[in-house]
């Protein structure tokens, strides 16, 4: 009888050892459990942002007030409409083996570094419209807010070059991983 | 002294799991998502072929009768936890048999790939698929699954199709 090879090669690596390294493994369900926390916070920004914005233009019902309001919530759907397109296939695992758990792991890697460039750039955006919409009435014209954005902008460039740097090295090795993984 | 009915029962027990206990794993994995779930679902197995096995009168071979009940309680797991399907991974605790990443890839590897094909074909063939796999044969699949021989055939046949289809597909 003609052999299966087909057959005996599936048989062979479907009986194949299936546990996956455990800190592949750790590092998966530590990301999982960020993702998790990621989303309660992004909640918690939208309902307070979002919600106390509302709060005030309902209170304050200055056109400029409306406007200040339209422009969180523009930016709130904005993020939301990015974080959740970004994170899209990037929630679990579909197989428990090591390579879907080092595929998911590059994914995680490539969706960190795409949203600091979307964070970069709506950072930029929110601030050149907070300054605007401050110094546009001459009421408000006062130096604390540039101050605030003249120290927060060089601490958050900073800090998101070296996010940026740590996470292209880690998505590198991971990638070097796949390519050679012995 | 002879040995008791239970144990007796428990001794056949322990074997069928140290004989079947990569291949219910194995089974299991391709009915769930997560290591934890997988786990939980072998727990579940091997519970329903300890109460099972007092009954057991060897009227099929012994693997055919922890087969037949491992695939109802995989069965019953699914229509239980049909929606979950892709629901994060909890938290799993499992011996470390490799300490880095890299150990042990490029063998685990290989497997990925059929795994994955294997987990996303319909119920009716991911059935025999991973009995085939496990090495039986039509009679064998017939009694676990309680269909004709020529049903498995069929099945079989249009289930290794749909497996080189998947698989050619890049993931």
């Amino acid at each position: 009888m003609k052999p299966d090879l087909e057959l005996e090669v599936w048989r062979e690596q479907w009986q194949a050892d299936t546990e996956v390294p455990a800190d592949l493994r750790r590092k998966v369900e530590r990301g999982s459990r960020n993702l998790r926390l990621l989303l309660a916070l992004e909640v918690l920004i939208t309902v307070v942002l979002g919600g106390g914005s509302t709060l005030l233009a309902t209170m304050d019902r200055r056109t400029e007030m409306v406007v200040l309001s339209a422009a969180v919530w523009l930016f709130l759907g904005a993020a939301w409409t990015f974080a959740m397109m970004n994170r899209r296939g990037t929630w679990s695992p579909v197989v428990v083996s090591t390579a879907e758990f080092l595929d998911l792991s590059i994914r995680r890697c490539q969706g960190r570094l795409a949203s600091s460039g979307f964070g970069a750039g709506l950072y930029f955006v929110e601030m050149a419209f907070c300054l605007t919409w401050l110094y546009w009435d001459p009421a408000r014209r006062e130096p604390l807010p540039a101050i605030i954005f003249g120290v927060a902008t060089p601490i958050f460039v900073v800090g998101l070059v070296r996010y940026r740097r740590k996470t292209q090295t880690e998505l590198e090795r991971l990638l070097q991983l796949q390519r050679h993984p012995a | 002294m002879a040995p008791t009915a239970r144990e007796e029962t428990e001794r056949l027990f322990d074997r069928l799991l140290a004989e079947n206990g990569s291949a219910l794993s194995r089974l299991a994995a391709s009915y769930t998502n997560s290591a934890a779930d997988r786990d939980d679902l072998v727990q579940e197995i091997a519970l329903a072929i300890w109460r099972a096995l007092p009954h057991f009168r060897g009227e099929c071979s012994e693997r055919t009768f922890t087969f037949r009940i491992a695939h109802n309680r995989a069965v019953t797991y699914l229509t239980r936890r049909r929606a979950p399907e892709a629901e994060a991974v909890a938290a799993i605790e499992v011996a470390d048999k490799t300490p880095n990443p890299e150990a042990g890839l490029v063998r685990i590897q290989e497997g990925a790939q059929l795994r994955r094909a294997v987990h996303s074909l319909p119920l009716l063939y991911r059935q025999v698929v991973t009995l085939m796999l496990e090495g039986m044969e039509y009679d064998e699949m017939a009694q676990v699954l309680g269909i004709s021989e020529s049903n498995v055939g069929a099945r079989l046949s249009r289930a290794r199709q749909m497996l080189r289809e998947l698989m050619e597909v890049p993931q």
